[in-house]
């Protein structure tokens, strides 16, 4: 009997074993924090929508293997968001270009965002001004330094070379050139006087 | 005769025009081509590099993250668990592309689309659904090497995406060339809840500027395994 219980007894580690399980998809806590970000930010009793591109950078940043909300950490995520979203309000911040000119603002939200980030042992990196449509990035990485998501402002990616430097160097250089032509001339036209 | 306030003169004129004005202008010019030119030395060197080498020869090595995929996996249809699955993180390769209608062969896909990340294959959005999540899939490249043939894709072709976790069959079912400051009609597609697959470039291939048109290919799913990502 007890030959036989051993059996099973390994039979169901190793099954249980066999099934690797990680913190990939979607958890209760998880789809909690989505829903909020979704429907809590309400101004003059109407909802700010958060977009679905958002929404699916949101969904896969929580379909990452390092991450996986605890009950814990939901409250302690939604007590910070809760004030972020009270900072928001109070300046009346309701789309990204409200931020554009407003360092202090996205200075303070980001802070946040930190905040949030930390629960989960996570850290927030930031490149250029995050509103530059060009060369502003928010990087979340997890505790062993992997990249979670990086967020930019552009949704569409600028997949053609970019021409406007060798515009700008090509006119710098004619300018030049058309100066030390102009130059040249002149003196040696006074040399030849 | 010349007098010696003239000898003087000239010789003034001599320095400044043989020896300061052209010290100057190499100065100047050299500073102006180098803040001009600097924002493009590394995507220039870039270009360099891939049109003295074949495209499709990226190997993990050039990857920033990790690669994921490690050939076919066999796995057609189904339903897959989350849980059960790793997820990439950005820079990782997680499949590979091919449409053989353009001459597109098991190019990289890799996850983000930061501008580094565009140098080295066809990069997925993060701001969209990886295949088998139920959503659309946001795929870019550039024109001048990876997605230059896009453009002559036709409705009807096959698209094939190999990924870690499954194998997915798509057809285009349009195309169209969007402003993307002006319109946003991919989005419904991109974001809708159908599986889609959505790939684009810069259009026209030999814009001699930065453009706001892209040519889009939007493909319809045919097969595929689905993701239960609450599971």
């Amino acid at each position: 009997m007890k030959k036989i219980i051993s059996i099973a007894l390994v039979a169901v580690l190793l099954v249980a074993f066999a099934v690797p399980a990680f913190a990939a998809g979607i958890n209760a806590n998880e789809q909690k924090l989505l829903d909020y970000a979704a429907t809590a930010y309400v101004v003059d009793g109407q909802a700010i929508t958060v977009t679905d591109d958002i929404i699916a950078q949101a969904k896969n940043a929580f379909n990452s293997d390092s991450i996986d909300v605890t009950d814990a950490q939901y409250k302690e995520i939604k007590a910070i968001l809760d004030e972020g979203l009270a900072y928001a309000k109070k300046n009346n911040l309701t789309k990204i270009a409200d931020l554009q000119k407003n360092r202090e603002a996205t200075e303070t939200l980001l802070e946040y965002g930190r905040k949030a980030a930390a629960v989960l042992g996570c850290t927030v990196a930031t490149k250029g001004y995050i509103t530059d449509a060009d060369h502003g990035l928010v990087i979340i990485y997890d505790a062993n330094g992997n990249k979670i998501a990086e967020f930019h402002p552009n949704l569409i990616a600028k997949t053609g070379a970019s021409t406007t430097s060798i515009a700008i160097c090509t006119l710098a250089a004619a300018s030049v050139l058309a100066v030390a032509g102009v130059s040249v001339k002149k003196f040696r036209k006074v040399d030849e006087d | 005769m010349r007098t010696n306030s003239e000898s003087n003169r000239s010789r003034k004129n001599y320095r400044v025009s043989f020896w300061v004005l052209p010290i100057a202008f190499f100065i100047i010019g050299y500073l102006l081509f180098y803040f001009a030119l600097a924002p493009v030395i590394e995507p220039a060197k870039s270009i360099y590099g891939l049109a003295f080498s074949n495209v499709n020869a990226v190997t993990t090595d050039d990857l920033q993250g990790k690669d994921l995929f490690s050939g076919k996996t066999g796995v057609y249809d189904g339903i897959l668990k989350a849980s059960e699955l790793h997820f990439p993180y950005v820079g990782d390769k997680w499949g590979t592309l091919t449409i053989e209608d353009i001459g597109i062969n098991d190019m990289p896909l890799i996850y983000g689309d930061n501008m580094e990340l565009l140098l080295q294959g066809a990069c997925m959005s993060e701001r969209s659904r990886l295949p088998g999540y139920g959503s659309g899939t946001l795929v870019a490249a550039h024109n001048y090497n990876y997605f230059h043939e896009l453009q002559n894709i036709k409705e009807g072709a096959e698209v094939s995406v190999e990924t870690y976790y499954g194998s997915y069959k798509y057809r285009v079912y349009r195309t169209e060339i969007i402003d993307v400051y002006e319109s946003k009609s991919y989005w419904d597609e991109v974001y809708g809840d159908k599986e889609m697959f959505v790939l684009y470039t810069c259009y026209p291939n030999n814009a001699l500027r930065s453009t706001h048109y892209r040519f889009f290919a939007f493909c319809e799913f045919l097969s595929g395994p689905k993701i239960d990502e609450y599971s």
